[in-house]
């Protein structure tokens, strides 16, 4: 990694994954947090 | 094409001549934009732009892509209202706004079709080789996500008029998601459109480079989308009249609270753009020749509707709302001419200009009138400005 | 903004590039790669022959630039580079009594940190370790947001091309390079002006002429540190202002300046959701609570309004037994008058 623009390559292609996954799992975090309120 | 007569509520199809003058006109504006395509796609952009190497970015670019995305800024900005923060008295403008970004979006892929050298090539980033370092990466992925987002919201409003019971109960359920979703890329993409000129320092004129320039872009687009929501009512509502739902009154309300809004925005953009002045130790620049453009453009088109949209909201003066909201719509294009192609290679060494050609004006408004029609024939079918009696008062 | 002969720019620019990659969010320092090539441009030995232009055409199969057709004319305009023309030389200051005419060669200054790179969506410019920054045309889109973005306004782009355009620019003869050859502009240089070698090597040199011949050089070599460094270095007698190379540049390269926004994506895209569903969340409440007010104020209408009926009842049924027992008092009373009336008739 001798560049800036390597590391940023690398670091911004693993960001753009993390941040991804880590939006679809908010779906599942949230209804996990919710479910119980419609059980009336 | 039949034109469709109604009363309010679902049109029922009666068929007049195709020959109206709209259809005319618009048909050889986008004949003869076809026409030009086609001779870009033969012989090069040369013989069709004035672009050149020092102005690899123009008219396309500057209004197609850059003012198209800030335009269609209502869709975001009127479902978060109505979906996120529950003001549902603007209901009503949803479903037009929605479309409107959809066509907007759909006009800035095609914008950027016939502007690229190897359109052909426009999935390559995600399936053969991704630049991640570039703002340009996260502005098409973003915009590509955000026109299938569009896509999907618009469905309701076919399902309903399809019928299909079961799809339309599906897609409401996904309102929500998609809303927040869309306003996650909305930020991104608005504001990266501004990040792409941080790289260009020296290139662009001072006046119009901040570090903050991202949040300029985000901003102004909110007062864009709540001023052609404003702008493209005042067509739509008249054109459709026959099937709005909602009286006069209601209607004006609604403008009166968005231009609440507006004047609000605007004035949040006036306040960082006199902030950006202070931060990089500009007032001097302008005292220049630029600095008189500039302020011709912050003071004119972003202060002025400011004042236009609070006094109109203040007086109840819808003309005054209307006429704030047409101004601010062309400052946002002037402000994204300026970036692109205007106050861009201020200090140019070179002795290469750029003025748009006749075919590049040509191309632009031909899909401006592309969207227009589609616009028409889609609201003369599907509910956009009415409510379909089996859903009213749903989601 | 200009230099003197006698100016000093270096040592405070070396001294700040140690905070150069701040704005990119990471505190990190890249050398480059260690022995990659470069090249020295001395401007006071250039004489505008145009070698370097003829040769650059000849090794890249161009258009070929005939220099004695065209004569010194061409000098009457400031040119820059063509999708034909990889390298251009212009006069920029006419002889004057003390000096002859000055010459700059202009082409690609193969950045260290290369903003074409950085703003390519497709990854199609790699900075070799060799040193030049190589362009890949068969996943280029055509985007030309690296024509854009060049502070030294070295692309182009073949506009004249319908389908197979590509971005055209000095490639630092890197396949020659590899094969140990010298670029095509440096070997044909006859003046010298154009030095190939290891760039760290080619800063010695430049600082030793210019440590030899104070006053024949402005102590400053533009591009050792300019937007993070190129690999085509210029000395100079006359200001670079007054050669077109910008001297308020910073030091700070520009993918760090160009990337520098996008640290916000990820934050976004990870704190919009909860920010949003919590708004979301509150309004849903407002709505509860604004709809078990109004229940509630519906439910105490109605609780008074049937009080107020039942009191309204109770006080009718009240004065109907009244009304009923005076009726009966009367006709009892009626009653007796008529009987003791009767009695006594």
């Amino acid at each position: 990694m001798h560049t800036l623009f390597d590391f940023l390559t690398h670091t911004k292609g693993i960001g753009y994954v993390v941040a991804g996954l880590l939006l679809v799992s908010f779906i599942p975090f949230w209804r996990f947090l919710t479910e119980r309120e419609h059980e009336e | 094409m039949t034109d469709v007569t109604v009363d309010a509520g679902p049109p029922t199809v009666t068929k007049t001549g195709l020959m109206t003058p709209f259809n005319i006109i618009s048909g050889i504006i986008l004949i003869g934009g076809a026409i030009i395509l086609g001779i870009r796609f033969t012989q090069g952009l040369a013989a069709t732009t004035n672009l050149n190497n020092t102005y690899p970015w123009g008219l396309w670019i500057g209004f197609d892509v850059m003012s198209g995305v800030a335009l269609a800024a209502g869709g975001f900005v009127t479902s978060s209202a109505v979906y996120l923060f529950g003001m549902k008295e603007y209901k009503p403008v949803v479903r037009a706004a929605l479309l409107t970004g959809f066509l907007g979006y759909l006009l800035v892929v095609l914008g950027l079709l016939a502007d690229l050298g190897r359109p052909w090539r426009l999935p390559y980033p995600f399936i053969r080789s991704a630049g991640p370092t570039s703002p340009l990466f996260e502005v098409s992925l973003c915009v590509a996500l955000y026109l299938t987002v569009l896509f999907i919201e618009t469905t309701p409003a076919v399902f309903e008029w399809l019928g299909l019971k079961r799809f339309r109960k599906f897609v409401g359920s996904l309102t929500i998601a998609l809303t927040v979703f869309g306003l996650i890329l909305s930020t991104m993409h608005q504001s990266t459109l501004g990040a792409m000129f941080m790289v260009a320092p020296t290139r662009l004129h001072p006046l119009w480079y901040s570090p903050h320039i991202p949040v300029h872009f985000f901003v102004s687009a909110v007062a864009a989308g709540l001023a052609m929501v404003i702008v493209e009512g005042m067509f739509s509502h008249r054109a459709f009249h026959h099937q709005v739902e909602i009286t006069e009154d209601q209607f004006h309300r609604i403008n009166f609270g968005l231009a609440k809004a507006a004047s609000v925005t605007l004035a949040v953009y006036f306040s960082i753009k006199v902030v950006a002045l202070a931060l990089e130790d500009e007032w001097h620049l302008l005292a220049s020749g630029w600095g008189a453009y500039y302020l011709f453009e912050v003071l004119g088109f972003v202060l002025l509707p400011c004042l236009l949209f609070a006094a109109g909201y203040r007086e109840r003066r819808i003309g005054w709302v209307r006429t704030a909201a047409v101004v601010t719509v062309a400052g946002i294009m002037l402000n994204r001419f300026n970036i692109t192609f205007i106050a861009f290679n201020w200090n140019n060494p070179t002795t290469e200009s750029y003025v748009p050609s006749w075919m590049e004006i040509w191309v632009t408004v031909a899909f401006i009138t592309f969207a227009v029609v589609a616009f028409r024939w889609i609201a003369n079918r599907i509910p956009i400005m009415y409510e379909h009696p089996d859903w009213k008062g749903v989601h | 903004m200009t230099t003197t002969r006698r100016g000093f720019v270096g040592g405070a620019i070396g001294a700040a590039l140690s905070v150069g990659t701040a704005e990119a969010g990471t505190t990190k320092h890249f050398e480059g790669h260690p022995g990659r090539y470069g090249l020295l441009h001395d401007t006071t030995l250039c004489v505008g022959c145009r070698s370097c232009e003829a040769a650059c055409a000849e090794v890249n199969e161009l258009p070929p630039v005939d220099v004695q057709l065209e004569g010194s004319q061409v000098f009457d305009t400031t040119r820059r580079t063509t999708e034909t023309s990889l390298t251009v030389v212009n006069r920029y200051l006419e002889a004057s009594d003390d000096r002859p005419p000055v010459y700059r060669k202009l082409q690609c200054m193969h950045c260290n940190e290369p903003c074409c790179a950085t703003v390519c969506l497709v990854h199609a410019f790699e900075k070799t370790p060799e040193g030049p920054v190589v362009y890949h045309p068969e996943l280029c889109m055509g985007c030309r947001y690296c024509v854009m973005a060049c502070p030294y306004y070295a692309l182009a782009y073949e506009y004249d091309d319908p389908l197979t355009p590509k971005v055209m620019r000095c490639t630092m003869c890197y396949d020659r390079i590899k094969e140990g050859k010298l670029p095509g502009c440096a070997e044909a240089c006859p003046m010298g002006a154009i030095t190939f070698g290891e760039r760290d090597e080619l800063i010695q040199v430049a600082r030793e002429r210019i440590r030899k011949h104070p006053d024949r050089y402005i102590n400053h070599i533009f591009g050792e540190h300019e937007f993070g460094g190129t690999s085509w270095m210029v000395i100079a007698g006359e200001s670079f202002g007054d050669l077109g190379l910008d001297e308020g540049m910073t030091t700070e390269p520009l993918p760090a300046i160009a990337t520098s926004y996008l640290g916000v994506v990820p934050l976004v895209v990870t704190i919009y959701p909860g920010l949003l569903m919590g708004m979301y969340a509150f309004s849903q409440r407002q709505k509860q609570v604004a709809k078990d007010e109004r229940e509630e104020a519906v439910a105490k209408a109605v609780a008074q309004t049937e009080e107020d009926a039942r009191k309204k009842l109770t006080a009718a049924a009240e004065r109907a037994k009244k009304d009923k027992e005076r009726a009966v008092d009367a006709a009892v009373k009626k009653a007796l008058t008529e009987a003791r009336e009767g009695g006594e008739a």
